[in-house]
Order: structure tokens, then C-alpha cells, then sequence
């Protein structure tokens, strides 16, 4: 008993000590020139905006229908782009409109791909169903005549199933349902051309040609099919597009590299204030506390290092994070969280020692009383996280809480959604570092050199 | 450093001392937030960007005391780079009120001070409107409204059998009084609304729950492990003594850490820390002495209508 509690306690410390290495110096192998990265050191954290900078890219707005461009169009543009960044999954992002320029500033991390981002973002977002297939051969533009438009759909889903029985390939359809107007135009035109013999339907998004059915029967159902892929991302993209709809303006776009909003050198003060801040906590918690304090930090760094292994995306179902500061203040909380899990606990053992019970029987209901004290702390700090990122974040987690936000606009905020993403990690951490910590304890007292209760608090 | 010894003090008996301060600091801090406003930035007033393109390396430091002095408000500097064709710096001044003469100033004053790296005198300004339109605001009621009934309930349903429903009150009491002792330092110390102050507030909330919490489950602890027939002002004394050694530690380590970032940072990271550090005070006074004879007005209250 007494020398496998040794042995766990020293078990414990290499496993947080060698935790700690991988998140300092990472983990990776080369084969040829391709490195694959297992455990981001801290080189390879993506940053936010804040510390780190990001894209800046600006949109000019020009109007699409000859008549002048109104506040109004600008702030409708900013609406569709904000649901756009969200169906991306962009959560990070400041997007501000200026009516003098008429155009919209968007600003967002480098850990996005950012030509992607933009040229979403940028798309007209324009359906139609052209009659024929025949384009201008300068412009590649349709020249048939246009028979329904976006304002004729409803709705866009999509659904997976297989092309036919032969093939295995899992595909996503993406299928449009109409509105009764939308549906009798339909109807009027393909009944035209089988009247005719038969015809050609193209499908144009944003003039890409997407789809062009053979028409050998009239239509006859309000919820049309118009494009097939096998990547389920893109699929599901193009139906948010046509949902979110149309923009009331043309875009162009440019875009800059743009350095960190809390100063060129903002990496650098993260880094000094994040080490002087974990130096003077660690002295401080170690000159009041002593060895216990001494176990406390070890279990904190242990806490750390698993929120930062969580964060950089080792284990597939945790995405590969953005570090801003308002998610390095999450981390913060998740650990005074832990700290007080620590320090509860060390105010308990001299306590539950002044009862005079043995060294081993108060570390253990010590334990157990600042654990139950803390759990429902955790619990409900997890309930308040998950809220945030509902509210506040997109995914999902926000399609959860949909029916709570049906009035209200699309609405993201990057710092909120940050803070509760790490928070709610963290604390997830924190019960780790709490096993931890208890083990750590329980071995340190079977050492003969700490048996005496002082150092446990109690007294001298 | 020793946890002042808080046995011999009632602080049942205190409570109207006690309730008068808080209240007393965030009126004054209200009436300074509706008389004078809060200084806003990007985020809730929008701002005015101005960018100029530049050659060879400038010093940020130095220019953005000039843009400083020039503009008559806090700026923040930032750098532009575009592969093919170089730098350009960025400006932004919070506020979207034109700052008309004021940028001609900056432009000659910039083209003077530094003729090589300022060739291009053609400025771009544009005038941005603030993230937090109405929608956002919207969100932020019904979020908040979320967080504080969960608060509530989860109170509520865990403390049922000390009084569930004094445990909620009491509780979202303390926590709103915590977050308006935030709202109120951003609004007195004049300093700039920005995502700082949402992650100062997110901040003292998870800090106002985890000490209102180890404070009701001392509370339960002590009913349920000794003399069931303790009065309960002594119950509440005994639970705020016991639960103030952990809170003092630890309120004294948030501030040190609070303090270096203050001293480290700058911009946004100390407008939080000034504010976090009004919030953890705040917190770790209403954890010692607002939310224990909170819960006893509660409770009596329902002992007398019973």
C-alpha cells in the first residue's frame, strides 16, 4: 500500500511533467517533406484576432439595379454575411458596416482559409432556372429565358441517399421546395416543352451552371432536385446559401493581412503576462500553503496542459481552437475553479486534522467534502457554457437552442462564444486535475518524510 | 499573510451597513454612466478607421503618441500588408464622429515627422458603424434572462431541502450585484467599452457562482453535520466564517494575477483588469457578507408567511 502510493504519486507528476513537454516543444513527424503535427507546441497555436491578427477584408457595395445604394441594403448586406460566417462555422469575426463607402469591413483570424471565407461571404447568392442550355460564348452567362428565380423558392435541404442501385457512393442532394407561384411557372414551362418534344432546364447559382435536367415530363411536384455531390460540406453549404438568400447588392472585394488588434507586439506581452501571471499565482499559492500549495500547482499545470491539448485539436471530436483573449480568460476561470477545488480542500485537511483523526482519514474526507463542494459548481458552470455557445456560437449547439432565438436575427459573438468554449473545456479538465490531485495528496502522505502533520496544516 | 479571524463578527446583525454600501457605490456608479455616458469603442460605438500606406519601418510607439495628440483620444495602431504592394498603417480612433480637420492635421503632421516613410498622402477613411446593432442587444436580454433563470433554478432545485427557492433569490441577487459593480467601474474609472467589458462580466459570474455555491453547500454541510437545532443566524455565521478562508486566498491570488496583467498590458487587456478587479472585490464582499443574510431575510420571510 505504502509503496504504490509512492508509486502513483510519481506517476501522476511524470505523466503532467511529460504532458506539459508536449504542449510546450509539440509533437510531430516528418516523412519526406510532409510534417504531421500530432501536438501543437506553442509555436503552432492559432491565435485570434486580438493577439495574433488576421484579414482584413473590405467589400465595396455597387448597386445591382441602377438606383442608389440605401443604409438600409448595406445593413441587410452585413445580415446575410454574418449568417453566411455562421453556416461556415466562422465564429471569430468583427464585421462592420460604413455607410460613407458604402461597403462593409470584415475582419477575421488567420485560421480560417481566408479566400474561401471571402468569396462565400461575397457570393451574390442568385438562383434561376433557365429555359435551354445555350450561354453567351463571351460571357458564359445563360441566355435562355429566366424561369424562376430565388424569390420563387422556398426553402432549400438536404438529403443523402445513392444515385442508383449499382453504385455505393453516398451522395447529398440538394433539393429546393417551391413556392405556389414558383410551382405553376414550373408546371406552365415544362408542360410547354413536352409539349414541344422535350427541353433542357439549366440551374444557375451565381452563374455556375449546377444542373441541367432533361425535361420529359411536366413537373409535378412543389420540391425540385438541382444539384448532387458527394461532399456532404459543400451540399449542405449551397442549401444555407439559398436559404439565407440573395444579396441586394454586387460585391468586390479586397483584402490585407492585417497585424494583432492589442498591438504589433501583442504576442509577445500574452506571453510575459501569461508567465508572470502563473509565476507570482504559483509563489504566492506556495508561500501561503506550503507543500500542499506545492501539490495544488503541480495539479493545476496538469489542468493546464490538458485544456491546451483539448484546444489544439489532438483528439478529433474537439476542433482545433482560435486563442483569443477572451478564450486564454475562460481558461482563467476553469482554473480558479480548480484552485478552489485546491484550496477548499487544504483549509479542510487542517480542519479535519484539529478533529484528530489520522493523516490518511482527513486527506480523504477533506477531499471528499471540498469535491462535492465544487462539483455542482462545475456542473452548473458546464450548463452556463453550453448556454453561451448555444446562444452565441453557431452549430449545432445553437441549432439546440433555436427555438428560444426563432424573432431573432443570426447573431454570433466571437468573445462570449470563446469564453464559454474553453471555459466549459476547462472545467471538463478540471475534474481530471482533480484526480490528480488526489492522488498526488493521498501518495505524498504514505512518503516517511511527510508524516508529520505539519505539514498538512496541522498543528505544530 | 493570515485570514483575519471573522469568528466574533455578526454579520446577520450588520446587514443594514451592509446592504447600504453596495447599493450606495453602484447608484453613484449609475448616475455616472447616465450623466457623463460610457467612452465606447469598435465594438458598442463604432469607430473611425484611417489608413495610410507607408515605406521602409516606422515606430509604432512614437506615432501613435503623435496620432494621439493630433486625433485628442485614445487611438489603436495597427499594421496592413499586402504581398505585391507593401504596407499600410492603420488607424482607429473610437467614436464614428467625423473627425474632418483633425485627419488633414494627422496627414501633414505624419508627412512632416516622417517625409520617407509617408510619401503616398492619399488617405482612406472610413467611418465604422458598431457591431451591437438593436439584434444584438435583443440577444444579449434573452442570453442573459437564460443564464440567470438557469442560476435560479439549479439553486433552487440543488439547496431544495435548506430552502431551495432563498438559495435562487439570494443568489441572483448576489450575482446581479457583482456584474453592476463591473458596469459601474467601466462607467466611474471612464474607461473604453470593448469586448472587455463582456469578458470582465463573464468573468465575475463564473467567480460569483463558484463562491455563492461552496458558500450554500457550507451552509448545508453544517445544518446537516451538526446540532440540528443551531439558530440559524449562528448557521449562516459559522458557514460565512468558514467559507470566508477559502475566499480571501483565493480573491488574493486573482488580484495579484490581475495586477501583473495590468501592469503587463495595455489597451483592452487593463480596462479588464481595472474592471475584473472592482468584480472580484465585489464578489468576494458579497460571498463574506450580502448573500448569508440575504438567504436569512429570505427564509424568514417564508417562515412568517408559513
Amino acid at each position: 500500500m505504502k509503496r504504490n502510493g509512492k508509486l502513483k504519486f510519481f506517476i501522476v507528476l511524470a505523466l503532467i511533467v511529460i504532458l506539459s513537454a508536449f504542449n510546450i516543444f509539440g509533437i510531430s513527424s516528418q516523412w519526406g517533406d510532409v510534417t504531421s503535427i500530432y501536438v501543437k507546441s506553442i509555436q503552432d497555436i492559432n491565435w485570434g484576432l486580438d493577439i495574433g491578427g488576421g484579414v482584413q477584408a473590405v467589400f465595396a457595395a455597387t448597386s445591382t439595379s441602377g438606383e442608389e445604394i440605401t443604409k438600409g441594403d448595406i445593413n441587410k448586406t452585413e445580415t446575410i454575411m454574418k449568417k453566411r460566417l455562421a453556416a461556415l462555422g466562422v465564429t471569430e469575426y468583427e464585421i462592420n458596416t460604413d455607410y460613407t463607402n458604402n461597403s462593409v469591413v470584415l475582419r477575421f483570424p488567420n485560421s480560417y482559409d481566408a479566400s474561401e471565407t471571402i468569396s462565400v461571404v461575397s457570393d451574390a447568392g442568385e438562383l434561376k432556372f433557365v429555359s435551354g442550355t445555350d450561354t453567351d460564348s463571351t460571357t458564359g452567362l445563360p441566355t435562355g429565358d429566366t424561369i424562376i428565380t430565388r424569390e420563387h423558392v422556398k426553402s432549400a435541404k438536404v438529403k443523402s441517399g445513392y444515385a442508383d442501385s449499382s453504385d455505393s457512393t453516398l451522395y447529398y442532394f440538394v433539393n429546393v421546395t417551391l413556392t405556389d407561384e414558383g410551382y405553376q411557372l414550373m408546371s406552365e414551362a415544362t408542360a410547354a416543352m413536352v409539349e414541344e418534344g422535350g427541353g433542357t432546364i439549366s440551374v444557375w447559382f451565381d452563374n455556375t451552371n449546377i444542373y441541367s435536367p432533361k425535361i420529359e415530363e411536366e413537373v409535378s411536384s412543389g420540391e425540385i432536385f438541382v444539384y448532387s455531390i458527394t461532399d456532404e460540406e459543400k451540399a449542405n453549404l449551397l442549401a444555407e446559401e439559398i436559404n439565407i438568400g440573395q444579396l441586394p447588392v454586387a460585391l468586390s472585394s479586397s483584402y490585407t493581412n492585417i497585424s494583432a488588434a492589442f498591438g504589433v507586439q501583442a504576442r509577445k506581452t500574452i506571453a510575459i503576462a501569461v508567465v508572470a501571471i502563473l509565476l507570482v499565482v504559483t509563489a504566492y499559492i506556495i508561500f501561503k500553503y506550503r507543500y500542499l500549495g506545492a501539490v495544488a500547482c503541480i495539479a493545476l499545470l496538469g489542468q493546464i496542459s490538458f485544456i491546451l491539448i483539448l484546444i489544439t485539436g489532438f483528439f478529433s471530436p474537439f476542433p482545433n481552437f482560435t486563442l483569443s483573449f477572451p478564450a486564454l480568460a475562460g481558461i482563467a476561470v476553469s482554473l480558479i475553479v480548480g484552485l478552489t477545488y485546491q484550496i477548499t480542500t487544504i483549509n479542510n485537511i487542517s480542519e479535519e486534522l484539529g478533529k484528530e483523526r489520522t493523516l490518511a482519514g482527513s486527506i480523504k474526507s477533506a477531499q471528499k467534502r471540498g469535491f462535492s463542494s465544487v462539483l455542482h459548481s462545475n456542473i452548473l458552470l458546464i450548463l452556463i457554457s453550453i448556454v453561451l455557445v448555444g446562444l452565441f456560437g453557431s452549430g449545432w449547439f445553437s441549432d439546440v437552442f433555436a427555438p428560444l432565438t426563432f424573432m431573432l436575427d443570426t447573431v454570433t459573438d466571437g468573445a462570449v462564444y470563446s469564453f464559454a468554449y474553453t471555459l466549459g473545456i476547462g472545467i471538463i479538465c478540471n475534474l481530471l486535475a482533480i484526480g490528480a490531485s488526489r492522488i498526488m495528496l493521498s501518495g505524498l502522505s504514505t512518503f516517511d518524510r511527510f508524516q508529520d502533520t505539519k505539514f498538512y496544516g496541522g498543528a505544530k | 499573510m493570515k485570514a483575519p479571524n471573522l469568528t466574533n463578527i455578526d454579520f446577520i446583525a450588520k446587514r443594514k451597513l451592509v446592504f447600504a454600501i453596495p447599493i450606495i457605490i453602484i447608484l453613484a456608479g449609475l448616475v455616472v454612466a447616465i450623466v457623463f455616458g460610457f467612452n465606447t469603442d469598435l465594438k458598442f460605438g463604432g469607430s473611425t478607421v484611417i489608413e495610410y500606406s507607408y515605406n521602409g519601418d516606422i515606430d509604432l510607439g512614437e506615432i501613435k503618441s503623435t496620432a494621439r495628440n493630433e486625433l485628442g483620444t485614445s487611438v489603436r495602431l495597427q499594421v496592413s500588408t499586402v504581398q505585391s504592394s507593401g504596407s499600410s498603417l492603420v488607424i482607429t480612433a473610437p467614436g464614428n464622429n467625423n473627425l474632418g480637420d483633425k485627419v488633414d492635421t494627422l496627414t501633414e503632421k505624419l508627412t512632416e515627422e516622417y517625409p520617407d516613410n509617408f510619401t503616398d498622402t492619399s488617405v482612406t477613411t472610413r467611418i465604422l458603424n458598431s457591431q451591437a446593432n438593436n439584434q444584438y442587444y435583443y440577444r444579449v436580454i434573452v442570453v442573459s434572462a437564460c443564464v440567470l433563470l438557469l442560476v435560479f433554478v439549479y439553486f433552487a432545485i440543488r439547496f431544495r431541502k435548506i430552502g431551495g427557492w432563498s438559495a435562487g433569490c439570494a443568489s441572483v441577487i448576489t450575482l446581479v450585484h457583482n456584474l453592476l459593480f463591473v458596469v459601474a467601474g467601466y462607467a466611474v474609472c471612464r474607461l473604453y467599452l470593448d469586448n472587455g467589458i463582456i469578458i470582465a462580466m463573464l468573468f465575475v459570474l463564473g467567480y460569483t457562482i463558484l463562491n455563492t455555491m461552496t458558500f450554500f453547500e457550507y451552509i448545508r454541510a453544517n445544518k446537516t453535520g451538526s446540532n440540528k437545532k443551531v439558530a440559524l443566524n449562528d448557521l449562516v455565521n459559522l458557514s460565512i466564517t468558514k467559507n470566508s478562508r477559502g475566499v480571501i486566498g483565493i480573491t488574493a491570488a486573482i488580484l495579484l494575477a490581475l495586477m501583473v496583467l495590468t501592469i503587463v498590458g495595455s489597451g483592452t487587456l487593463v480596462s479588464f483588469s481595472i474592471a475584473t478587479f472592482i468584480g472580484i472585490i465585489a464578489s468576494a464582499f458579497s460571498s463574506i457578507c450580502l448573500v448569508g443574510p440575504l438567504w436569512t431575510i429570505f427564509r424568514n420571510k417564508k417562515a412568517k408567511t408559513k
